[in-house]
């Protein structure tokens, strides 16, 4: 028996199985947060793909072309769960909602520091259609291009051009608009201000 | 070429992918139309804004929580693993056994020991620990019986002193999803039932917890058994 064939009967499937997805892992869950928006969620979701592919070692591990197709099980099991599961989330009773179950309306990146632009445009992404925000992610964001997108998502790359555009379009609106409005808020607050400082003077 | 078309062009423009003659026709365009010229500048400053966001890294402690879990959660009940779904398996079943194609688990925080404990869960008196059960049939069911029961130390954010909540809910194919934002409120060990029953048959899982005293980090074992 070869020492190679030795080795490999050696190894555990913890560790084969470790040793087929660790080097894509980490893009994994760049694209699990990239979908769910929060790392919670990206967390849950990429432990769930991980727990259903462990017993498949053996179909992975034949497998060609493997990031792709983690890539494209990940998305599948966001669509198949976790997106459904906001709606899902509604099966239990109205009035018995806690007050705290996730709806997935988080706003992402709470905790990472950000420009006041970057802010504008997090912002405005929460407010397009998912189709073109996920699209926007994975492309602008990301930078995958767009047959890798295609590959991803399983949508032809002509869809994706169209909603690329149109929600690049959209995104420009809204942040012109989020900025048109921050503009305003700063002048009314100013005004207030103003008119309050008058006041003071006027009372002295 | 008129600003119609130049619009037109101009994502393709921004991503590269114009032809090496329109290029020269969008960017003549341009230079004598000021209103192309600030949409092309919008997009462009977008899109670098865009690729600027910060992204999420996957530390070492994560990536390796990450496999831990699989593994044990597998090995632990490798019947219960088998039945996940992947897109491309199709199941079958038959309707009097509906109960047998639901799976129950949870995902949870845990941590695991050099001794080989399986499944740990942290809880901390005064903040909200979000358990996700996940309850996964391999059809869409139009109703079941859900029961949550919480032993007396705990509690469930936004139902007061309730211990127990029960409703009827459909079950969608695939994975359905309960957040269930729990506070431990005494000290001791504690238990979250949670009970899916379809025409008296029922399926149950047990999340054992334990209480941890703020600043004095304790971690107890949990068992998740399926019914």
């Amino acid at each position: 028996m070869s020492i190679i064939k030795l080795f490999k009967l050696r190894t555990t499937p913890a560790d084969r199985f470790e040793q087929l997805v660790s080097p894509h892992i980490g893009l994994m869950y760049r694209l699990a947060y990239r979908l769910c928006q929060n790392e919670d969620d990206a967390e849950e979701v990429l432990q769930l793909l991980l727990i259903k592919l462990y017993p498949k070692l053996d179909e992975l591990d034949q497998v060609d072309s493997l990031r792709p197709w983690l890539m494209r099980s990940l998305y599948n099991l966001y669509v198949d769960s976790y997106r459904k599961q906001q709606r899902t989330l509604a099966v239990i009773s109205p009035d018995e909602i806690p007050d705290s179950i996730e709806t997935g309306d988080r706003n992402p990146y709470q905790e990472i520091e950000l420009d006041d632009q970057q802010r504008l445009i997090v912002d405005a992404m929460q407010q397009i259609n998912e189709e073109q925000r996920i699209v926007i992610m994975l492309h602008d964001v990301e930078g995958y291009t767009l047959p890798e997108v295609s590959d991803i998502l399983q949508t032809p790359v002509g869809t994706l051009k169209s909603r690329l555009h149109r929600g690049r379009t959209t995104l420009r609106e809204l942040a012109d608009k989020e900025l048109a409005d921050k503009d305003q808020a700063d002048k009314e607050l100013f005004a207030d201000q103003y008119r309050d400082t008058s006041n003071e003077e006027s009372l002295l | 070429m008129n600003c119609d078309q130049a619009k037109a062009l101009i994502n393709a423009y921004i991503d590269k992918s114009l032809s090496a003659d329109d290029v020269v026709a969008f960017e003549s365009h341009c230079a004598d139309c000021d209103d192309c010229k600030r949409e092309l500048d919008a997009l462009s400053r977008q899109k670098q804004l865009l690729a600027s966001l910060p992204a999420v890294e996957l530390d070492t402690e994560l990536r390796k929580r990450l496999f831990d879990t699989a593994v044990k959660q597998v090995d632990a009940d490798p019947v219960e693993a088998k039945t996940t779904s992947m897109p491309s398996v199709v199941y079958r079943f038959a309707a009097a056994a509906m109960i047998s194609a639901i799976a129950l688990f949870a995902a949870m925080p845990y941590i695991s020991t050099p001794e080989g404990e399986d499944k740990y869960m942290v809880l901390v008196s005064d903040q909200v620990q979000t358990i996700t059960v996940a309850i996964e049939s391999e059809q869409a069911i139009d109703m079941v019986k859900m029961h949550v029961e919480l032993s007396d130390n705990l509690e469930l954010k936004g139902f007061g002193s309730k211990r127990q909540v029960n409703w009827d809910a459909g079950l969608k194919k695939g994975v359905n999803v309960i957040s269930l934002p729990i506070i431990g409120i005494a000290q001791g060990e504690g238990d979250i039932t949670t009970r899916v029953q379809i025409n008296g048959n029922e399926k149950v899982m047990h999340i054992k917890t334990q209480y941890r005293q703020p600043g004095n980090v304790y971690y107890g074992p949990v068992e998740v058994m399926q019914g």
